[in-house]
């Protein structure tokens, strides 16, 4: 079915397996700046926010809340505009095609790709590593990405993903049962995403980072403000 | 309700915790799987046996979500490509020597479909071609998985002496499939079989 | 006080008939705020529109899309804004709604009901847990009942399998994954659907369709069972959650007996239905074929010869389900599907291919030539024309 369904099931997963590879590092790229446009900016388009918030209820059923979530994406759209955390890039936002556009598919299949992209990053460089590409971080998504470089007049694109899990008041009593009889704390609540930064003259993966916590807050403009900076953490400048 | 892909990549993780299988480097000499040797001309990656389709012996570049080449050697006469055994719910096309090449499409299609839950969605050009020194066939095709990336396959194979050998490369339709398709094409063109 | 005697009316008209309408709990153009729980899953559902949108699975045909909205607002008109129905490419039985009233229907429904008033039936069934906002129910009833499981589940592990990640893997994880939120949008429970049943066949009552028709579709799901060769089929999660289908279709019998007593249209709409299907019905004829399911697609097949689809390509795979088969006798009952294709007057190009194959095993070279040869000049553009040509050089 729908792919921000699929990743909507999948948050518990990746909190309890990224939490076991606190080893590695978390971000890898393959630039060290930015190339400035021809006026000497450099822009980036901003991807359609990927960020879901839910209440994690006592049963472990995540509650999924749309007002908390309007709220964190516009929060995390502004933390990026913000002179602090922006630091000199311009951030352009980026509108899906509509039906009938010429570049519909293309776009589209570009989102999927770069959704497939991201997995075999985080399955290749974070847990099982692929031995050819050991030293090396080279995925791309193509040069269908110059379409959205024509279409945003950026260098590069900028994909987010955040999901973002609280615990309810019955949920952290369970918590304490049940470490109580099985030794084992179910996650109570936590915040997990990426980041990947797109080349769009090549749409070579120039860098891609990954963010996995017990505490963080996307429901209110400061804490936003400070997720968004650990998940551009490392970012090229 | 499809497949989930991201689901399932976690799930895989979950079971990786304890013995990451490894995703070695096959050496760019020849490599013999079964009765088929091969020359490869670009760095390929062994996928651990509980990572591929079947467990059959399967290559990749970029890894699992995004590129693989899959072996299928010595299917014998009533076999199919995939052991339906522990999977009561699907039953796959056989194998009969004495298949034309339009029909060993259609099983090697029927068992991508039935595996996958992928949906066929284009039957590409289907040509004769020497493969392993045997009169053989080669095709195309496009297919949707349920996470909807669209994806591309490419087909090779020969029947020796009753026995079927067919090699299929799929990747990402947009620029994976293009990207690796040369090298591994003409690999397989010239591959040998014994 | 004319307000009552008239409410007393309706009561005793309903009474006369055993049937108790069911009121909808929904006001027409409802939207939920976003404070609430209800706001939540449509928010969720909104996001997953919106992909649906852009999905590659989803059928884009303005033609036929207009012909469900059609009869969706013949069903409910002052809903008929609330309601999006989208068609999907999924070889199964089945049709879902969401709380938001993205209503889906997969293709392997489209080609086992058998007109317009069975696929009203099931449209009807759908709204009916739009209008009792089920999801909103059962969303909160399962919040209640989950358990740890979904913890203890987590150690099972899977495996990724390239080319896409096995399905059986994927199944698992979803299905250990965010459960509930899954299931209030996909499974309700038995009475829920029970009731969507009944609201179903009143909808299909007002509108004037054959109400017979609603008990029909589960006596036909209940023989295609029967014929399956794989029992469980994979798109089956329908029968885990929902009353058992001939449970079903007693009481829709039961429901149709008490309204036939009312004076209606009672339409059938075969033809509309047939043509409106027909467009896609290649493709997903295809896709049933692709299941593997022998069983499953002679009994759909067969079903289909009765209706008034397009013969030649019914005909067409009827054949190539008894070649691919290719059991005693399979050969000689494929060549006779394949040659009632061709005599059609539209006949399907590929049905000349097929007979061309058969002819050649047979040994027939002049007669299997003479067939590719048909099949080219029908099919200039024939992507497996070099290998056609291969075979014409035999």
């Amino acid at each position: 079915m729908s792919g921000k369904l699929s990743r909507l099931l999948s948050i518990g997963f990746i909190g309890v397996v990224l939490a076991g590879c606190a080893a590695q590092p978390t971000n890898f790229s393959s630039i060290k700046t930015l190339t400035p446009s021809v006026d000497k900016e450099k822009t980036i388009a901003l991807m359609p926010i990927d960020v879901q918030l839910s209440l994690l209820t006592a049963s472990g059923v995540e509650e999924p809340k749309a007002e908390w979530t309007k709220s964190a994406e516009q929060y995390m759209r502004s933390a990026l505009k913000d002179p602090t955390v922006a630091n000199g890039i311009n951030f352009v936002d980026y509108v899906q095609p509509e039906k009938g556009d010429a570049d519909f598919d293309a776009l589209n299949d570009l989102e999927k790709l770069h959704g497939a992209v991201g997995e075999a990053i985080l399955l290749h460089k974070y847990i099982v590593p692929l031995q050819s590409k050991k030293d090396k971080f080279d995925w791309s998504l193509g040069t269908t990405a110059q379409k959205l470089k024509a279409r945003t007049d950026a260098n590069y694109a900028l994909f987010l993903y955040a999901r973002d899990s609280y615990s309810s008041a019955g949920r952290v009593a369970v918590q304490v049962i049940a470490a109580a009889l099985t030794g084992y704390m179910p996650a109570g609540g936590s915040q997990v995403g990426f980041a990947s930064l797109v080349d769009l003259t090549n749409g070579d993966i120039v860098w891609f980072n990954h963010l996995n916590r017990a505490g963080g807050d996307l429901r209110t403009a400061e804490p936003a403000k400070k997720s968004v900076e650990m998940l551009l953490t490392g970012m090229p400048r | 309700m499809g497949p989930i892909l991201r689901s399932g990549i976690i799930a895989l993780l979950l079971g990786l915790a304890a013995c990451a299988p490894q995703y070695a480097v096959v050496e760019n000499t020849q490599q013999q799987i079964g009765p088929l040797g091969v020359n490869p001309t670009q760095q390929w990656n062994e996928v651990p046996k509980t990572h591929s389709i079947g467990r059959k012996p399967t290559w990749t570049v970029n890894g699992v979500t995004l590129d693989s080449l899959t072996f299928f050697v010595d299917v014998k006469d009533g076999e199919a490509l995939l052991s339906s055994q522990g999977k009561e719910d699907k039953s796959y096309p056989t194998y009969a020597s004495d298949m034309l090449p339009h029909e060993l499409v259609e099983m090697v299609e029927k068992t991508f479909a039935v595996e996958l839950s992928a949906n066929i969605s284009e039957s590409g050009e289907l040509a004769p071609v020497t493969f392993g020194g045997q009169p053989g066939f080669e095709f195309e095709f496009r297919y949707i998985t349920p996470d909807e990336l669209k994806r591309r396959a490419y087909v090779i194979g020969a029947i020796k002496n009753e026995t079927l050998n067919v090699v299929v490369f799929q990747a990402a339709a947009l620029h994976y499939f293009d990207k690796i398709l040369p090298s591994a094409r003409s690999m397989l063109r010239g591959a040998s079989v014994e | 006080m004319r307000v009552l005697v008239s409410a007393l009316l309706i009561t005793c008209a309903i009474q006369a008939h055993g049937f108790e309408q069911l009121p909808s709990l929904v006001k027409p153009g409802f939207a939920p705020s976003t404070h609430e729980l209800e706001g939540g899953l449509w928010m969720v559902m909104a996001n997953a529109e919106e992909d649906l949108q852009r999905s590659p699975l989803l059928i884009d045909r303005p033609d036929l899309n207009r012909y469900l909205m059609d009869i969706v607002c013949r069903l409910v008109e002052s809903y008929c804004g609330d309601i999006r129905v989208y068609v999907i490419r999924t070889p199964h039985f089945n049709a879902t709604m969401a709380p938001n009233g993205m209503m889906q229907i997969w293709t392997g429904l489209l080609i086992r009901v058998r007109n317009e008033a069975q696929l009203a039936a099931i449209i009807g069934h759908e709204i009916g847990h739009y209008l009792r906002r089920h999801s909103l129910q059962r969303y909160e009833d399962l919040k209640m009942k989950a358990t740890f499981s979904t913890v203890i589940a987590l150690g099972l592990g899977g495996a990724v399998a390239a080319g896409g990640v096995s399905p059986d893997i994927a199944n698992l994880a979803s299905s250990v994954g965010n459960f509930a939120l899954l299931a209030s949008i996909f499974s309700y429970s038995r009475s829920h659907e029970s009731e969507a049943d009944k609201f179903g066949i009143q909808l299909l009552d007002t509108a004037g369709y054959d109400v017979d028709q609603a008990s029909l579709v589960w006596g036909q799901i209940l023989k295609e069972e029967d014929s399956a060769t794989q029992k469980k089929s994979s798109g089956s999660l329908f029968f885990s959650s929902h009353p058992s289908p001939s449970k079903r279709l007693e009481t829709l019998a039961s429901y149709a007996n008490d309204l036939t007593e009312h004076e209606q249209l009672h339409e059938q709409g075969a033809t509309d239905f047939a043509q409106a299907i027909n467009p896609l019905l290649f493709t997903v004829l295809e896709d049933q074929l692709n299941t593997g399911d022998f069983g499953r697609s002679r009994f759909v097949l067969e079903q289909l010869q009765s209706g008034e689809h397009d013969q030649s390509i019914v005909s067409f795979f009827l054949g190539e389900l008894y070649r691919s088969r290719n059991e005693e006798g399979d050969r000689d009952r494929a060549a006779a599907y394949f040659r009632q294709a061709i005599s059609s007057d539209s006949p399907t190009p590929q049905a000349y291919r097929a007979l061309g194959m058969i002819e050649l095993k047979n040994k027939n070279l002049d007669a299997a030539k003479a067939r590719f040869r048909e099949y080219l000049s029908l099919q200039p553009e024939a992507k497996d024309r070099k290998m056609i040509e291969f075979y014409l050089e035999y």
